[in-house]
């Protein structure tokens, strides 16, 4: 999986974080906040889905068009890889 | 700094999937051990023991991590290891976790209260004068 294991994504009221994981233990010190579109973004490539899949499905739930959606989610990716969240 | 409220009901979740809890303490009370920003690591209580280091939630909704200073049947009393003043009347209820080591920003080292430094630290520190001299040196 290209996710790394070793990070979770939670969801405390409306907010989204993805948090590390130290010897199986939540560590709260390095979090990632992030939106609801990246939480998706994160469940999708966690089923190993490609890029253009990820972009079909955010067209699907938000008003928004083809050329920014998939800038915004590789940029997105590229986040995740520089925190070594993703690594393909 | 990240505000306690917000990840509370994560230490609650972590707790339910067995997992502990890791994050970082802002203050001085517990100093000189604490120092703020130091990664301090939760798991869920099963006994508490009197200079136990426990993370409560005090009756006005604000979270501490203090030692257990005294059991009573009333209660735990509570004091930090640079304070003087001590809480007493703490209910069982009211603590959510044990820590179980910590991580010095200071030092870059991890410390898991065993040992016979902390051993030793942890009889010095019941003492007030002890307390009071720690918080006029450190």
């Amino acid at each position: 999986m290209p996710i790394n294991e070793n990070f979770i994504l939670k969801n405390i009221g409306n907010e989204y974080m993805i948090i590390p994981l130290v010897d199986g233990g939540i560590s709260f010190n390095r979090v990632f906040n992030v939106t609801e579109t990246g939480a998706l973004t994160f469940n999708l490539l966690k089923e190993n889905r490609t890029v253009t899949e990820i972009v079909k499905e955010i067209l699907a739930l938000y008003d928004v068009s083809e050329e920014v959606c998939l800038k915004d989610t590789n940029e997105f990716i590229e986040q995740l890889r520089m925190r070594g969240i993703y690594n393909d | 700094m990240i505000r306690v409220e917000r990840f509370y009901p994560l230490i609650i979740e972590a707790f339910n999937e067995g997992r502990v809890f890791t994050f970082p303490i802002n203050g001085t009370s517990m100093q000189p051990l604490l120092h703020t920003n130091d990664l301090v690591t939760l798991e869920r209580i099963s006994t508490i023991k009197k200079g136990d280091i426990i993370f409560y939630l005090r009756a006005n909704g604000q979270f501490v991590l203090h030692r257990v200073r005294r059991i009573r049947a009333d209660g735990y009393t509570f004091v930090g290891d640079h304070q003087t003043q001590e809480e007493a009347g703490i209910k069982l209820e009211q603590c959510i976790g044990k820590a179980i080591s910590y991580k010095s920003v200071r030092k870059d080292k991890e410390y898991n209260f065993k040992g016979l430094g902390y051993w030793i630290y942890k009889h010095l520190v019941r003492f007030k004068l002890f307390r009071l001299i720690c918080g006029k040196l450190l």
